[in-house]
């Protein structure tokens, strides 16, 4: 592939890469797992990219990428498993705005996401990202009305979870 | 539902707070080599693909002459030729399926293309077991019968309990042979695919 798609990729990449670590947070839980899934989705993208035609965004084209790699095509490595678990790291940082109680909820909500499957993952990971469910379903592949009635499903879960 | 809402504002605030690669991080991370499944799943079918490729070579590299033996019965070439017409089938099937695969699919659709590429491997595999199975309930009788002097002396001297031991001789030999072969088979395909039948399953169930 040329060096100018190579260079226009990687830029594309580095503009939005929000997006990548975003889907990463959701779906590892620790800080190598993490830098072994935005590789994994930055091969993935790369390897798809010459097929990108611009009829989309490239952060939409993403979303897809990634979660299809996230969910489908990542293998956790076991090498991973001893790292510091990142939610409390990432707490710290987060929780200066909010008060404890606050705080204390949000934990707990991140927590009660981690125990959802991969498929109720990526719904909640395109709620949080402000995709409506026209979107949400075209993503995943399903129809708008069973995003919605699985997206209401999830909520129940959660408020199981949250208050068993 | 109250938390969600709060976790959304906080979602929104923690881009502020992601990771940060530079150009040349990102740039190195595309030389590296993937693992994806998809990646695995090719080598493994490869890998089974090519199994019934290399029994029929190496049958032919230790008895060359294996299809124009006299002994043989003529069947028997028959149905080698048309071993080979349903492997290379396969492989087609196999290579159009693959190239179905993609990234940029729906999280369903890709699913649904790995799954069918597997199944298509899950169908020859059946396929070679079942001709292994048949190979060896030919193979065991007509060596017994030749290590005993030929089909007419043990027809005249074989006693039932010969027969019976011959018998269920072969169906315990070629159960052991297609139960190692599908134990082989079922653990590099159902541990590279557990994950993905489980999310399979889960959107199946959903309506699309």
């Amino acid at each position: 592939m040329s060096k100018n798609l190579e260079h226009s990729f990687v830029t594309e990449l580095e503009r939005h890469q929000n997006i990548v670590h975003k889907v990463c947070r959701i779906y590892t839980s620790n800080k190598d797992q993490h830098n072994d899934l935005f590789q994994e989705i930055t091969i993935q993208l790369w390897k798809a990219y010459p097929k990108f035609r611009g009829d989309s965004k490239f952060s939409t084209w993403m979303y897809r990428v990634a979660l299809n790699t996230a969910i489908t095509l990542y293998r956790k490595s076991k090498r991973s498993v001893k790292t510091q678990d990142y939610e409390s790291v990432v707490f710290k940082i987060t929780s200066e705005d909010y008060d404890d109680t606050e705080e204390e909820q949000l934990k707990l909500m991140y927590k009660a996401i981690k125990q959802l499957s991969d498929i109720e993952k990526a719904l909640i990971f395109l709620y949080l990202e402000d995709k409506n469910y026209r979107e949400i379903a075209e993503t995943i592949g399903i129809t708008e009305v069973n995003a919605r009635v699985k997206m209401n499903r999830i909520k129940t879960k959660l408020k199981k979870i949250l208050n068993p | 539902m109250e938390e969600l809402d709060l976790l959304k504002k906080d979602w929104k605030k923690q881009e502020a707070h992601q990771p940060k690669l530079s150009y040349n991080d990102i740039d190195n991370m595309m030389l590296k080599k993937s693992s994806s499944l998809v990646k695995w799943v090719f080598y493994v079918s490869l890998l089974e693909l090519g199994f019934g490729i290399a029994i029929v070579l190496l049958a032919l590299l230790i008895q060359p002459d294996i299809l124009n033996d006299s002994s043989m019965p003529s069947w028997l070439n028959w149905f080698f030729y048309a071993s080979s017409v349903v492997v290379f089938y396969f492989i087609y099937k196999f290579f159009i399926n693959y190239k179905k695969i993609s990234t940029t699919s729906s999280i369903k659709d890709l699913m649904a293309n790995i799954m069918t590429t597997r199944r298509t491997v899950k169908h020859y595999i059946m396929y070679s077991l079942s001709v292994i199975a048949f190979t060896v309930c030919i193979a065991i009788p007509t060596g017994f019968i030749e290590g005993a002097g030929g089909v007419q002396k043990f027809t005249a001297e074989a006693t039932l309990s010969q027969y019976l031991f011959l018998a269920v001789g072969t169906i315990i030999a070629a159960c052991l042979v297609v139960a190692v072969f599908y134990g082989v088979y079922y653990l590099l395909y159902g541990l590279l695919t557990k994950q993905l039948k489980k999310n399979y399953k889960e959107l199946k169930q959903l309506k699309s």
